[in-house]
């Protein structure tokens, strides 16, 4: 039973979304799988809930012009996990889809409601970051197009809906992967990582892109582990030495875990995500 | 709110208001008690039902975003008060235990076995079951059900292959 009282509304189009999220203490509802565990916990308030899975233009999965793709808001978790472009364009994107392994909430979840539930480690946020996403929102002030960077820093915008992302599909040049430990009772992430690489003739990491979320304050790209490794083998050890290298107040303690625990498995799973990708 | 929606096949207009979960219409306005109330924060998987052929669990879902939709219970499985293959098969395997899980596995697991040729593997169906918890742990025999369900479909389409060339 949820105690708080709401008004629940689903707009036709975009505009009236928007329109109807600029008041006080409205949000958006999608699939609903954070949301409404929220309300029911009293972790969340809202007055009013806008409820956006009548709105026709944030559906469906497409190629964008050349090697893009372009992935509506409300695709499911278990549509992206399922995907064929998804799978064969940016698989470590599929794999996060895959990552909660309780189908119900695949079925009803959304890549947008993934991506925007705030104050919780999620699984897609990783791999969008590490694929260098685009991620395509309407609010008050129009449409913003946000970088897979800029999200990694600020965050989404108050009051603003994603819409789409766009994904690089750069099918033979690029190797991406995901890897993920669950907290055994909710399912969220102890700590997963997505990568993205490309590597030169002798096997050397010539692009990398590292992500990570439950061992860091927040979801983040791993700069500094990734200019260790650029130019160089991605072997377990080197991976693993980079990781050591990193300032020790990167890593912070979270669902019963050290900081310093947390830490080396999110070497360890970056170390078998390059593994994955560059075997692909 | 007026919500339209159809349950176990036949029409069903229920009075919601925008805060009431599809549980709640289901137990205690349609009085369709199958569907269980566990941990009321999509944790438990009791409250499990079919959403246009899809399992998601009902107590993270309001009523009124179910508006125009197919929502098939435990109640709406199989003919009257015949069992399914599934349901048979667990039976047998003593795949029930106390029960109270039950109805939200069956819901589940009938998405995972919808194909007529579905054979899943024991670390998918446990996988599959990751959204479901029995509390008398009693997943060994609950696989088994599975398993055995898929078996009887397989035998019984080899036997009527038969007996279609004879």
């Amino acid at each position: 039973m949820i105690l708080t009282d709401f008004d629940y509304v689903k707009p036709g189009t975009l505009g009236e979304a928007v329109a109807l999220l600029a008041a006080e203490g409205s949000r958006v509802l999608a699939g609903g799988q954070s949301l409404l565990v929220d309300l029911r916990t009293g972790d969340g308030t809202a007055t009013r809930l806008v409820d956006i899975r009548g709105i026709a233009a944030l559906r469906g999965v497409r190629r964008e012009g050349e090697g893009r793709l372009h992935i509506g808001a409300l695709t499911t978790l278990a549509e992206l996990a399922a995907d064929p472009l998804v799978r064969a364009g940016a698989p470590a994107l599929a794999e996060a889809a895959r990552a909660n392994g309780d189908p119900q909430v695949r079925n009803l979840g959304t890549l947008g409601g993934n991506l925007a539930a705030t104050g919780r480690a999620t699984d897609l946020p990783v791999a969008v970051i590490a694929a260098d996403a685009t991620i395509n929102l309407a609010g008050r002030g129009g449409q913003e197009t946000l970088t897979a960077d800029a999200y990694a820093t600020r965050g989404l915008p108050a009051g603003a809906v994603i819409t789409s992302i766009e994904v690089p599909v750069r099918e033979h040049r690029h190797h991406s992967a995901f890897e993920k430990t669950a907290d055994r009772a909710t399912r969220y992430p102890l700590c997963a990582v997505a990568v993205r690489a490309a590597y030169a003739g002798d096997g050397t990491a010539a692009d990398l892109r590292i992500a990570v979320t439950g061992a860091t304050a927040r979801v983040q790209r791993l700069r500094g582990v990734e200019e260790l490794l650029l130019g160089g083998p991605t072997g377990t050890g080197e991976v693993l030495a980079a990781f050591r290298a990193q300032p020790r107040d990167m890593f912070v303690p979270g669902r019963g875990a050290s900081a310093e625990y947390l830490g080396h498995l999110a070497g360890v799973l970056t170390a078998r995500a390059l593994a994955r990708a560059a075997a692909r | 709110m007026k919500i339209s929606l159809q349950v176990n096949g036949a029409p069903a207009d229920v009075e919601a208001e925008p805060n009431e979960l599809l549980v709640e219409t289901l137990r205690d306005g349609l009085g369709l008690t199958g569907t269980k109330v566990g941990c009321d924060t999509g944790q438990c998987g009791t409250c499990v039902v079919q959403l246009d052929g899809k399992s998601v669990k009902s107590c993270l879902l309001l009523t009124a975003q179910a508006e125009g939709s197919e929502v098939t219970t435990i109640e709406g499985v199989g003919e009257g008060r015949e069992l399914t293959d599934l349901q048979e098969a667990l039976r047998a395997e003593h795949g029930t235990q106390c029960g109270f899980c039950t109805p939200g596995m069956v819901m589940s697991l009938s998405e995972l076995v919808a194909d007529e040729n579905a054979a899943p593997s024991e670390p998918e169906i446990r996988e599959w079951l990751t959204g479901n918890l029995c509390r008398c742990t009693g997943y060994h025999s609950v696989v088994r059900g599975v398993q055995r369900a898929c078996a009887m479909r397989t035998a019984d389409t080899a036997a009527a292959a038969t007996a279609a060339k004879e």
